[in-house]
């Protein structure tokens, strides 16, 4: 009988089962690195292998080509190979295309769903290979019913396991008594699930009971995390992706993949492998840390550390297990899973550069116009980081709150996500002459994501770690985060939307000289600032104070993380009962402080247009449309400061998420400031006789009141922000030392 | 003796073997017997780690009695049928099935002992104990569980008293 030590961990492990587990995430990067790989190559093979197809669509294309353009086809063909887009000149040109467009739409369409189609295969077959694959199991390892006239004790023991660990539905127990190793294995499909033991590790329910029950609970533990589905469907879209990708590709295109597109080939292939088997292996941690809720005898620790290979190796992520070493590791201590993986943001950001492409390419196929397919891909991208990524950093914000010295991991996520990206990218050009400009607007737009992202991830921590403390007296902090995902969803997907387009612009642009990127930099700074009278713009700067401010109306429920009942997988070790933390809101400084900045806004303004009036200056900026503009912005640009310096101001002062009660004083302070200028202003056009009706051709038009808020509070809001933080930032620290 | 017939006292005797030096095999004894009277190569070729690559982790085979004591039974029952052979050729081979089974103690009944055929000598015993362990090792089992197997096995058949 194997050797136990009873002796529980000191301290109670964090639950990881209150937020979706890595094995999800890495689930649906895996679902998305194989479609965007497959529709890659289908895409390929169709290009090379379907010459029916891709006559069809060819011929299909040239008929509207000299239908619509006539002798001018071919000019319009060059300057599409040159530029690698459309440049429309005249609204006549403009017709023309969309007269073109319109009559290849057919043929897109066409072979846009013949990549559809070989998308519809690859998943059927996993499906098929999925659903068939416990029958091909059974078969195949000679496993039959374990029954209670072969070993009654045994039956009777696993029954009332299955009670204890509280299965909805206890699974199918097969064996097969031939064979010596000592493992189970837990498997099936939708609704029809098994437990195969094998015979050796029958012999140990009599030799060693408690490691029998350790591996018995580790099986059972991937029915109790639904794992199940999502492993053998992993293992099953792989298999497929292998038969309908991938054979045929390297059938037809052996000659070229012994050439150049060898690097490609072998780098994709090993994306999908490699985040299949960090599927599987996660999935393995998480039924670890589950078996040991209900080993109390530490039964679990004892066969790992029975297990052959301990050392955990370079080719560990070849594998489809962890190490032992590891699993002992997060047996004893689970602060690990809360902690976000670089190599999963890489793979996340490869996979989404790859199916970028081809996903524009198949909306245009489809005839959408180019903002629908902006729209469409950023929030994909939007979807992936924050629904993969974010959510892994709500877990690690949870980890930190209480644990105090996790590290959330913004900087690594950022950067893994941004160099998968360029990592893309740069293999697109492997072979052909990149110029030194495109380096380096490449990497200026990869700085530009990394900022963008990385800010979005301290956004998403901060915003965490004031929800979940009202989410900590419920049940579970689903509701909370599903809420604050969707919105950062939607608000990011605001800022990728510019930096995707701009990256777009990016990769159709060979850049040759510094003019040219000079232009593109203008291009992408210029859109940014037309950016700011997007309605789109200001519900996301608004956000970004506004989510986790909202937070203040649940106030009196708050209480700390670490009291909440499901913070923990063992019993909790409170044993005050949890205090508000209500007190340290203070949104009614903010307001005080914004409207108080607001209103000294006014005043300068007031005294300082009424000078101008009376001094003559006036007329002489009335009459020069230059002047105007100059003179307007510079008042928006002391709204801006001030705004700066009030957001600064309440950070500095605040307790709790300070940078946010700043941004919201701007906020307020900002809509008090839009106030006074339209008010002044039409005020002033009144005595001036200027202004008869006010909203026809006087201050207080709607594009003019919407361009004087938007520039005021968009600018400001983002202007503040990392002042914001750094005075945030400061103030705490401060704070601490003189604790 | 009748393949059935051997086959039948192999399994017999084997399961007794079993429960006495690897009890926790029992449950498997049913499968494995079968296997190896099918074909007994490839249940001895079976015995290393067939590990699932999904399963719980990549465990050590656990070593095995059942198929060891199989293959040394079988082969002490044929050894103890070629010394009947030789011993009483002219009584015919439909009786040597018979006199081998009750060269074990569990097949002689202790009130009928003069019935039976002679207990098996010293030397003979000698030679059953150094044919089931070379077998045993050649099955690569550690050396403790060759001598118990030898062990057990030789206090399985009736000896003449000295």
């Amino acid at each position: 009988m194997a050797t136990e030590t009873v002796s529980a961990p000191k301290k109670p492990r964090l639950n990881p089962f209150a937020f979706p587990s890595d094995t999800d995430f890495r689930f649906v990067l895996l679902i998305v690195t194989v479609l965007a790989v497959s529709i890659l190559y289908i895409d390929i093979l169709i290009a090379n292998d379907m010459p029916v197809i891709q006559q069809r669509w060819v011929d299909g294309l040239t008929a509207c080509g000299n239908q619509v353009y006539g002798e001018n086809f071919d000019q319009l063909l060059n300057q599409v190979a040159d530029s690698g887009k459309i440049n429309y000149e005249t609204d006549a040109e403009r017709a023309l295309w969309d007269q073109y467009s319109a009559c290849t739409l057919p043929f897109n369409i066409e072979k846009a769903l013949v990549v559809l189609g070989g998308i519809t295969l690859l998943i059927g077959i996993a499906t098929i290979l999925y659903w068939f694959f416990p029958a091909w199991k059974i078969r195949r390892g000679h496993l039959i019913p374990l029954s209670a006239e072969d070993a009654p004790e045994v039956v009777g023991f696993l029954t009332q396991l299955c009670q204890e660990v509280a299965l909805k539905q206890p699974p199918i127990f097969l064996w097969n008594p031939l064979n010596a190793a000592s493992s189970g294995l837990a498997f099936g499909r939708l609704g029809k699930y098994y437990v195969a033991l094998s015979g050796g590790l029958i012999t140990q329910f009599y030799t060693a009971p408690s490691a029998f029950r350790a591996i018995l609970l580790h099986e059972l533990s991937h029915l109790k995390n639904a794992d199940v589905d999502k492993t053998y469907f992993a293992t099953a879209i792989w298999q497929a992706f292998l038969m309908i990708i991938i054979l045929p590709y390297g059938i037809m295109h052996f000659s070229s993949l012994m050439g150049t597109f060898f690097d490609d080939f072998i780098i994709l292939i090993a994306l999908v492998y490699l985040v299949r088997n960090s599927v599987l292996r996660s999935r393995e941690l998480y039924a670890d840390a589950r078996a040991k809720i209900w080993d109390k005898q530490n039964s679990l620790e004892e066969v790992l550390i029975a297990l052959p290979d301990q050392q955990s190796s370079m080719l560990q992520n070849l594998k489809v297990h962890p190490s032992p070493v590891e699993r002992r590791h997060m047996l004893i201590n689970s602060n690990g899973l809360f902690q976000s993986n670089f190599w999963v943001a890489v793979a996340l950001g490869m996979a989404f550069a790859i199916l970028n492409g081809k996903i524009k390419l198949l909306l245009s196929q489809f005839g959408l116009p180019l903002p629908t397919q902006s729209i469409i891909n950023s929030l994909l991208f939007a979807f992936l980081v924050v629904g993969i990524l974010g959510l892994g950093v709500w877990r690690a914000a949870f980890a930190k709150a209480v644990l105090e010295n996790i590290s959330i991991g913004r900087g690594r996520l950022a950067l893994g996500v941004t160099a998968g990206i360029l990592f893309n990218d740069f293999l697109g050009e492997i072979g052909s002459t990149v110029s030194f400009y495109w380096i380096f607007i490449e990497l200026f737009w990869a700085g530009l994501l990394f900022f963008v992202l990385y800010a979005l991830f301290s956004w998403i921590a901060s915003t965490a770690e004031v929800w979940l403390e009202v989410a900590a007296p419920s049940g579970s902090p689903r509701r909370v985060y599903i809420f604050n995902l969707s919105v950062a969803i939607g608000m990011s997907s605001v800022a990728f939307s510019w930096l995707l387009t701009n990256h777009w612009f990016i990769e159709t642009t060979s850049l040759t000289d510094l003019l040219q990127t000079a232009g593109l930099l203008f291009l992408i700074i210029g859109g940014l600032l037309v950016g700011v009278l997007n309605p789109f713009v200001l519900a996301s700067l608004a956000g970004l104070w506004a989510i986790p401010m909202a937070a203040w109306f649940w106030r009196k429920q708050t209480v700390p993380i670490k009291t909440a009942s499901w913070a923990y997988l063992e019993h909790s070790p409170s044993e005050s009962p949890p205090t508000s933390l209500g007190q340290f809101w203070q949104p009614r400084f903010a307001v005080l402080t914004g409207i108080f900045v607001g209103i000294v806004y006014c005043g300068i303004q007031l005294i300082i247009r009424v000078l101008v009036r009376v001094s003559g200056l006036g007329d002489v900026i009335n009459g020069n449309d230059s002047y105007k503009l100059t003179y307007f912005y510079a008042w928006v640009a002391l709204a801006v400061l001030m705004q700066i310096g009030v957001a600064v101001l309440v950070s500095g002062k605040v307790k709790k998420i300070s940078w946010a009660h700043g941004l919201f004083a701007a906020f307020v302070g900002g809509c008090v400031m839009t106030i006074g200028f339209l008010a002044i202003n039409t005020l002033l056009g009144i005595m001036d006789g200027k202004i008869i009706n006010i909203s026809v051709g006087g201050g207080l038009e709607p594009i003019f009141v919407w361009q004087v808020f938007s520039q005021i509070i968009n600018f400001g809001t983002f202007f503040a922000l990392i002042p914001a933080i750094a005075a945030s930032a400061i103030a705490g620290r401060m704070r601490r030392n003189r604790a | 003796m009748s393949e059935k017939i051997e086959n039948q006292l192999i399994a017999e005797l084997s399961r007794d073997l079993i429960s006495e030096t690897a009890p926790q095999e029992l449950p498997l004894f049913r499968a494995n017997s079968e296997a190896f009277f099918t074909n007994p190569e490839k249940l001895l070729a079976m015995q290393k780690s067939r590990d699932e690559m999904l399963g719980f982790g990549v465990g050590e085979a656990v070593a095995m009695m059942t198929p060891a004591v199989l293959a040394v039974t079988s082969e002490i029952v044929k050894f103890l049928s070629e010394e009947v052979k030789k011993s009483a050729k002219e009584e015919g081979t439909a009786l040597v099935g018979e006199t081998v089974k009750k060269m074990f103690k569990k097949f002689r009944p202790e009130e009928k002992k003069e019935n039976s055929p002679a207990p098996l000598t010293p030397e003979q015993l000698n030679q059953v104990r150094e044919l089931a362990l070379k077998k045993a090792r050649h099955l690569k089992l550690s050396d403790a569980r060759c001598k118990l197997l030898a062990d057990a096995l030789i206090g399985s058949l009736a000896v003449a008293s000295v």
